[in-house]
């Protein structure tokens, strides 16, 4: 989760400050590159604890 | 009378063929067991040959197969260890039988470390104590000349240090495998009450955990983006690709700049560079590159082009294969096995050019083999027809034997630097201007030229488009055979003669899976017990470690005794404590264990009737697989469809693109894998048989 966490800011960094959270968990969940196991945190934050997102 | 051993059948007949003097080799046979009789200055000399490895460490005392921690341990025949050697039996007591009659023994087995420990176990045990008064003969291809050469300077004695390493490195391993092997299997049956091979080793354990982290790697990569700038320029008409000076733009906005900046502007060719490099020959090959090689170009998995090449030694066409050397000693007779080799049509242009060279001097690598040179040709043309694998791998050899004597390659790079609204735009090109060696090296050294237009300095160029592309930062790759064989040798554990065995065992474990190896979850736990309870094993520091110990006893400054004795005090005490955690190992064992077990046998597609699930079963009473329903009990549902009986079935992850249902997988020995959908195979078949019952009924 730290992970996801910290790209988060690099991805801010690079589209712009205006990437909202929601958004870089849908693009991350669509890549082909992301793992396996990033995916099924997002899925189970988006079911589980979606105010976390 | 005198009686050599020798490693395989194979390499006897050719000892034999290469002593005897006038006549060819008489055949005996001894109680169902081959010998060679042949002449040689009036003494008789016997040829036999061991089966590979005729004796193994053992448990000193025959306890259950169960049980665990075992530290005493003896040489004991093969036969009496593991099942199914009834061959190798026959074999001890032929030796013995005729050891009797011979006043002289040499051992001709291969001279490396497992060679040394075959002929060693051979003379000490079937010749009683035959080992003490031995010869040794040292070689490195089985060609005649340098077989009568080993006899005539055969050694005085055996190479100890080189025996007792090989004794070391098997009793080494055998306590870490047996005792961690047995652990983890117990521990899991205890739980589970089912039975599953579970191993691990001091080289298998490391081994297993390089290719865990790479498979968590990929699992938690999360990607990064980034920019690439690609920009097509008009030069007197004609349009160029070029390169922006950053190969990746970290941020959007920049690239966006770089965009809006150079869009429809023209601007000037700064600078033309060009830069020329040698390329040297290609070195000989030792095991692991020609193995790195035959994967990347023929996809043979280690273990089979090692297969291939020993087949390939034994027909006297190359050297010994299980070197670790790149150096080519200038006493194999370098112009001899070109001449020889350039009677073959496919090599004789190439030989003809490198005879023409004047001297012939490879270029070697740095690694060294004391026992043998690298991997080359003997010149010996093949006497009998190659299968394909057998013509590709030599093919490989011969060509990269050759290159390495060729002539330097030299390769020219073009830059061209282009400024453009004071944005800095690259286009690069490279060609070989001296093909050299690569010529012989051909089909295995590829080499694109990409040319550049003939350009000028301070030429104006318009920027004809420039798009900004978005990508994303791509996870490691996964391993492959060959990868991983590199990567267990920078690390330096293993061998390189049981480095692809190693590789095979993880598949047959089922801890991996796939050419482009992921590893199994059963992987994941086994790599996460052994860290939790005893993190050297899995460190390759420790076996590294151990590696080293086991060189000092080949160059005779280390006792294997004390190896031995230290290996037992550091694995006492972490198989004392996985013995205690016992159950709970077993609990996490026997978890994954299970879920294994049904993802091979559950179907995701469910029972058409009663939406229960689907699952691969066996008849008790005839033992015939078939796909059942689980809700034959609950729903009394009969649902089944018929499965193939022969071969190993495996069910995909895809499914039929007719009828959706989950498809499989068959498996068997020298044929093509069989994709088949079982629902459309029995609607076939129920079509096809009613048909025929219709036809037969039908009056005539």
């Amino acid at each position: 989760m730290k992970n996801i966490e910290d790209q988060y800011q690099r991805w801010r960094t690079a589209f712009g400050e205006e990437m909202g959270r929601l958004e870089y968990f849908d693009q991350l969940l669509c890549l082909e590159e992301t793992g396996v196991a990033v995916k099924k945190v997002i899925e189970y934050l988006r079911r589980k604890q979606p105010e976390a997102i | 009378m005198t009686l050599i051993v020798t490693e395989k059948p194979d390499a006897a007949l050719h000892v034999a063929e290469a002593l005897s003097e006038n006549e060819s080799p008489k055949r005996i046979i001894v109680d169902g067991v081959p010998f060679f009789e042949v002449h040689t200055n009036g003494r008789r000399i016997l040829v036999c040959s061991a089966l590979g490895h005729l004796y193994a460490v053992a448990a000193k005392e025959t306890h259950g197969q169960s049980e665990y921690p075992v530290w005493d341990f003896m040489w004991k025949p093969k036969h009496l260890v593991q099942r199914g050697q009834e061959r190798q039996k026959k074999w001890i007591q032929a030796i013995a039988k005729v050891s009797g009659q011979a006043d002289q023994f040499i051992d001709a087995c291969d001279f490396d470390l497992e060679g040394s420990l075959i002929g060693y176990m051979v003379l000490k045990y079937a010749c009683q104590g035959a080992d003490k008064k031995a010869q040794r003969m040292k070689f490195s291809t089985l060609t005649e000349t340098e077989l009568r050469d080993a006899y005539a300077n055969a050694l005085p004695t055996l190479n100890f240090p080189l025996v007792f390493a090989g004794m070391c490195r098997h009793e080494v391993d055998w306590l870490f495998g047996v005792n961690l092997s047995r652990a983890l299997t117990q521990s899991a049956l205890k739980v589970s009450g089912r039975y599953t091979t579970l191993s691990t080793g001091r080289v298998q354990g490391p081994t297993l955990r390089f290719l865990v982290e790479r498979q968590r790697e990929i699992e938690t990569f999360v990607p990064t983006p980034y920019w690439v700038l690609r920009v097509k320029l008009e030069v007197d008409g004609r349009i160029f690709a070029a390169d922006y000076e950053y190969e990746k733009l970290q941020t959007k906005v920049d690239a966006q700049e770089v965009v809006q900046a150079c869009a429809g502007k023209s601007g000037l060719i700064e600078r033309l560079d060009s830069t020329t490099h040698n390329l040297a020959p290609p070195i000989p090959f030792d095991l692991s590159s020609l193995q790195s090689e035959a994967f990347r170009h023929f996809g043979l998995s280690p273990r089979i082009s090692l297969g291939i090449a020993e087949q390939l030694y034994l027909d006297q066409l190359i050297s010994y294969p299980r070197t670790s050397s790149q150096k080519l000693p200038l006493s194999i007779g370098y112009e001899r096995i070109v001449r020889s080799l350039g009677k073959l049509d496919d090599y004789k242009a190439v030989t003809v050019d490198l005879l023409g060279l004047g001297r012939l001097v490879p270029n070697e690598g740095k690694k060294d083999d004391p026992a043998h040179p690298a991997i080359y040709p003997t010149g010996t043309l093949p006497r009998r027809q190659l299968n394909k694998r057998e013509q590709k791998l030599f093919d490989l050899v011969v060509r990269r034997f050759l290159s390495s004597f060729g002539r330097t390659a030299v390769k020219r790079n073009d830059k061209v630097t282009i400024y453009v609204a004071n944005h800095c735009f690259l286009m690069r090109g490279s060609r070989l201007v001296e093909k050299g060696w690569t010529t012989t090296y051909k089909p295995y050294a590829k080499f694109e030229d990409t040319v550049l237009p003939r350009l000028k300095v301070k030429q104006p160029v318009l920027v004809h488009e420039i798009i900004s592309e978005q990508k994303f930062t791509q996870p490691p790759p996964h391993y492959n055979s060959s990868s991983l064989l590199r990567k267990m040798e920078d690390s330096a554990i293993g061998t390189k003669a049981t480095r692809s065995e190693i590789i095979d065992t993880l598949y047959k474990r089922r801890y991996v899976t796939g050419q482009q190896i992921s590893s199994t979850p059963l992987a994941s736990r086994i790599i996460e017990i052994l860290t939790k309870h005893c993190p050297k094993v899995v460190d390759i520091r420790f076996t590294r470690e151990l590696e080293a110990k086991i060189e000092e006893i080949e160059r005779g400054c280390e006792t294997r005794e004390h190896v031995v004795l230290q290996t037992v005090d550091y694995l006492k005490p972490v198989i004392e404590a996985l013995k205690v955690q016992e159950r709970e190992i077993g609990q996490e064992l026997a978890e994954i264990l299970s879920e294994m077990r049904e993802e091979s046998t559950n179907l995701t597609t469910t029972c058409p009737q009663c939406g229960s699930t689907l699952k691969i079963a066996k008849n008790p009473r005839t033992r015939k697989r078939f796909i059942g329903c689980s809700g034959r009990w609950r729903n009394n549902c009969n649902y089944s469809l018929p499965l193939p009986q022969l071969g190993a079935l495996r069910l995909l992850k895809k499914f039929c693109p007719d009828c959706g249902f989950q498809l499989i997988q068959v498996k068997s020995r020298g044929r093509r894998p069989l994709i088949s959908c079982c629902r459309c195979y029995a609607q076939k078949v129920i079509a096809q048989s009613s048909s025929a019952r219709v036809t037969a009924t039908k009056p005539k």
